[in-house]
């Protein structure tokens, strides 16, 4: 077991320095003139602004971007090995600084909305694989459609409306309080609740046909002790597979989300300097989501062996 | 101070200028606001577009001036006029310099006395940290004549400098202003609001009264600026929860919508904020062809632009974005009235018809097939751009509507009749006419990306910026008008 953790973060050296490679040089092609958008974005202000051929230059010169790629990658490489990421074109502090600081915001947003999914989801998901090709399940499965189907910032406007304009229970927007965590998380962990669902009922109908159900079944027991205590242990591990996919991915943030509550995490950090070309912030990011990502892959990995017995790590 | 009398300069580039009204306050007595539950008696909520994530004056002294922390040397007026701010006169000493003279006894919010140690301080600091606000002030240094005295040397003979004192950018603040590892953290004005803390985990900037104001006390306690609320909608939503007091660039049409509600005071407040099409290339087909860029702006129907997009908030410039009110707008002048008629006639004497009856002007075999450019972050830019493309349609230009990053779209200007359809870039970020004219029509003028070349007009231009003589310069810009 330790010898298979070991592996994969030694692996995850690699991930994260493949990552920001493939990201640092793809920057380079995408359009626009780099030193040109940091011009406008960050010393203007104002992306409808020309800047001058002189200050282009000079700050192409100042952050070394008249440098080779090559360079400018490797040297960007060296420092964050050694624990520098560097400051951020923007602010002028370090990356490692605007990334934590946004961190508390994105993990809770992270966490309860991965909790409304399974608060949501898995009842859905077993009470429509329980009750097959009832009302029920026509109902749980109609609504898992539409909640994978609703777009984001259509629900997070709409739920705005409903919650906040008309029955004036929650904020608009805004972060600080747990009122505000209310309607991103449930954007969020609606559309998620409704993969969960599904997955739980495919997951559950599979699981509820097996020998040692039946017996469990012939063995008198009640059918919620058959439930819960037999079949959703083994029918949830394709479920945490994706929860876990999900995880990483709103650990990197989610720029929709974020934005229409003006919530300040990680992804809409990304964004921003992605538009403003806001290199070190850039690499910054695609570290700390490569890391996260992949983490919370080897624990979920690590987490299989628990629900299931079966599975081991023979490394 | 330069006046300068503008006409019909901008048929090269301004075909559609409307000045937009987007800035948007609504006062409400519905929900329970964050003022009543702490207890403060006057405090305004305000949500900003765009994220605030540094107080540092050298890369955000727009934001710490429109939010009235940092001040300026001299002082835009809501006319455009220019006034003394932190400095009571100016005069000019020689050809590349301006002696200012500052108010005695302006306070900074640390109490301390605003002297020329903190001028010199403000100005060597932001033009370091940010070149391009030496760029865009022209000035190549700051000297200390005496504790109220400062001379600004420019690079060569600049008659627009006391405008460019007013520019946002060109903050005044205290060489006391706490700093870390370089960066200032607590920026020190003299603005009638103090900073009080910057929160970067919830991006909200927290000013309150400046008690001491030398130009009178505030009436607010307390300002909350929520930064980062880029999606309009909320915006919009906030303000009608309660939750904001005052927003920029509303989604188009809300204020009708909350007009209509009895517990709303909705105030509009005008901008110099312009829309308008850019050829991409004038030296290239088809627009280098004078006819072509005259059919265009006859084809764009700008009164039912401002009508039906802008919800009736603007008017027409006809030609160059100078707001009404400014004293160098020229308000005879007629621009180009729509006219589809005119504008074909114009196309076909420029050699474009309709030969193989398709609908599409075509020429020597080339179909009249443009892209028109814009982005999505103005909210008014992508149904402009649509409208226009309707328009065209009616003319015979089957023209392509493209919305995408800005920084994606200049490097398509050289495309084949590419057009950028754009908005902001306002002609008052410096009040003085020459700014904004050589940046546009100057050979080497920033923003002069269409490649806009004629030598009388740069003549005038550089004649115009550097004759300190009101009279003369007129002359200059009234011969660059013709």
């Amino acid at each position: 077991m330790l010898k298979s953790i070991l592996k994969r973060l030694g692996i995850l050296i690699l991930v994260v320095v493949g990552a920001t490679a493939l990201v640092f040089f793809m920057l380079h092609y995408i359009p626009g003139e780099t030193p040109d958008v940091i011009a406008r974005y960050i010393f203007i202000g104002n992306i409808e602004i020309e800047p001058s051929n002189e200050d282009v230059a000079l700050i192409s010169q100042y952050y070394d971007l008249d440098k080779p790629l090559i360079v400018q990658y490797f040297s960007w490489l060296s420092e964050s090995l050694q624990g520098n990421l560097g400051t951020s074109y923007k602010t002028g502090q370090p990356v490692l600084d605007e990334i934590v600081i946004r961190l508390p915001a994105t993990i809770k947003l992270a966490v309860v909305s991965i909790l409304v999914s399974l608060i949501i989801g898995i009842p859905l998901g077993i009470v429509a694989a329980i009750k097959q090709n009832s009302i029920l399940d026509y109902v749980c499965s109609t609504g898992a459609v539409i909640g994978v189907s609703i777009p984001n910032f259509w629900l997070a406007l709409l739920l705005i409306l409903v919650f906040s304009i008309y029955l004036d229970l929650t904020p608009v927007m805004g972060s600080g309080s747990v009122e505000h965590l209310i309607l991103p998380s449930i954007t969020l962990g609606t559309g998620m609740a409704a993969v969960t669902a599904r997955l739980t009922r495919s997951s559950m109908l599979e699981v509820i046909r097996q020998d040692y159900v039946r017996t469990a079944r012939g063995k008198g027991l009640s059918e919620i002790t058959i439930v819960v205590r037999h079949a959703m242990k083994n029918a949830l591990i394709p479920v945490i597979t994706i929860i876990s996919l999900e995880m990483g991915h709103l650990l990197g943030g989610t720029v929709i989300v974020e934005t229409i509550f003006a919530w300040p995490g990680i992804g809409k950090l990304l964004i921003d300097a992605i538009s403003q070309r806001d290199l070190p912030v850039i690499q910054g990011c695609v570290v700390f989501m490569t890391i996260m990502y992949v983490s919370v892959n080897l624990i979920v990995d690590l987490s299989y062996s628990i629900l299931d017995p079966r599975i081991r790590y023979e490394m | 101070m330069i006046k300068i009398n503008i006409n019909s300069i901008g048929i090269w580039i301004a075909l559609v200028t409307i000045m937009g009204v987007v800035v948007f306050s609504g006062c409400t007595d519905k929900g329970e606001s964050d003022t009543a539950k702490i207890g403060i008696e006057q405090k305004l909520v305000i949500a900003e577009p765009w994220g605030i994530s540094s107080v540092d004056p050298a890369m955000a002294g727009g934001t710490l001036n429109n939010f009235l922390v940092l001040e300026t040397l001299t002082f835009m007026e809501p006319d455009f006029s220019l006034v003394p701010g932190l400095a009571k006169s100016w005069e000019l000493i020689d050809d590349t310099t301006w002696r200012v003279h500052l108010k005695n006894n302006i306070k900074f919010h640390d109490n301390t006395e605003l002297t020329v140690d903190d001028v010199k301080f403000s100005f060597d600091r932001n033009m370091e940290k940010n070149p391009t606000i030496r760029g865009e002030l022209g000035i190549k240094s700051v000297e200390k004549i005496d504790d109220y005295t400062i001379d600004i040397i420019t690079e060569k003979p600049d008659a627009a400098i006391p405008a460019a004192l007013s520019y946002a950018r060109a903050v005044i603040y205290s060489k006391n202003s706490i700093e870390r590892d370089g960066i200032i953290i607590k920026p020190i004005g003299t603005g009638p609001f103090k900073f009080e803390k910057f929160d970067k985990a919830t991006d909200i900037l927290e000013l309150s009264k400046n008690e001491n104001y030398w130009n009178g006390v505030p009436k607010l306690d307390t300002v909350l600026i929520q930064g980062g609320v880029g999606e309009a909608s909320t915006r919009e939503l906030a303000i009608e929860k309660g939750e904001v007091d005052f927003t920029t660039e509303p989604p188009l049409g809300s204020t009708e919508r909350l007009k209509t509600n009895p517990e709303f005071n909705v105030i509009i407040h005008p901008l110099c904020q312009g829309y308008k099409l850019n050829f991409g290339n004038l030296s290239k087909a088809p627009y280098d062809d004078i006819k072509v860029r005259k059919a265009i702006a006859y084809a764009v129907d700008k009164e039912s632009i401002v009508e039906h997009i802008l919800y009736e908030r603007g008017e027409i410039s006809n030609g160059m974005g100078f707001v009404p009110g400014i004293e160098w707008r020229n308000n005879d002048l007629v621009g180009y009235p729509y006219d589809p008629l005119k504008a074909k006639q114009l196309l076909k004497e420029a050699g474009w018809e309709d030969t193989n009856h398709d609908g599409i002007l075509d020429k020597d075999g080339k179909a009249f097939k443009i892209t028109l450019y814009t982005w999505p972050q103005r909210p008014a830019l992508p149904p402009l751009a649509e409208t226009v493309q309707s328009q065209f349609k009616e003319i015979g230009i089957n023209a392509e509507v493209r919305i995408m990053d800005w920084s994606a779209i200049k490097e398509r200007l050289n495309e084949w009749g590419a057009i950028r359809v754009s908005g902001g870039a306002t002609c008052m970020r410096i009040p003085d006419p020459s700014y904004y004219l050589e940046r546009n029509f100057h050979s080497e003028g920033n923003s002069n990306s269409y490649g806009y070349k004629n030598e009388e007009v740069d003549r005038l231009l550089e004649e115009g910026r550097s004759t300190f003589d009101n009279k003369s310069a007129m002359a200059c810009t009234g011969k660059c008008r013709k």
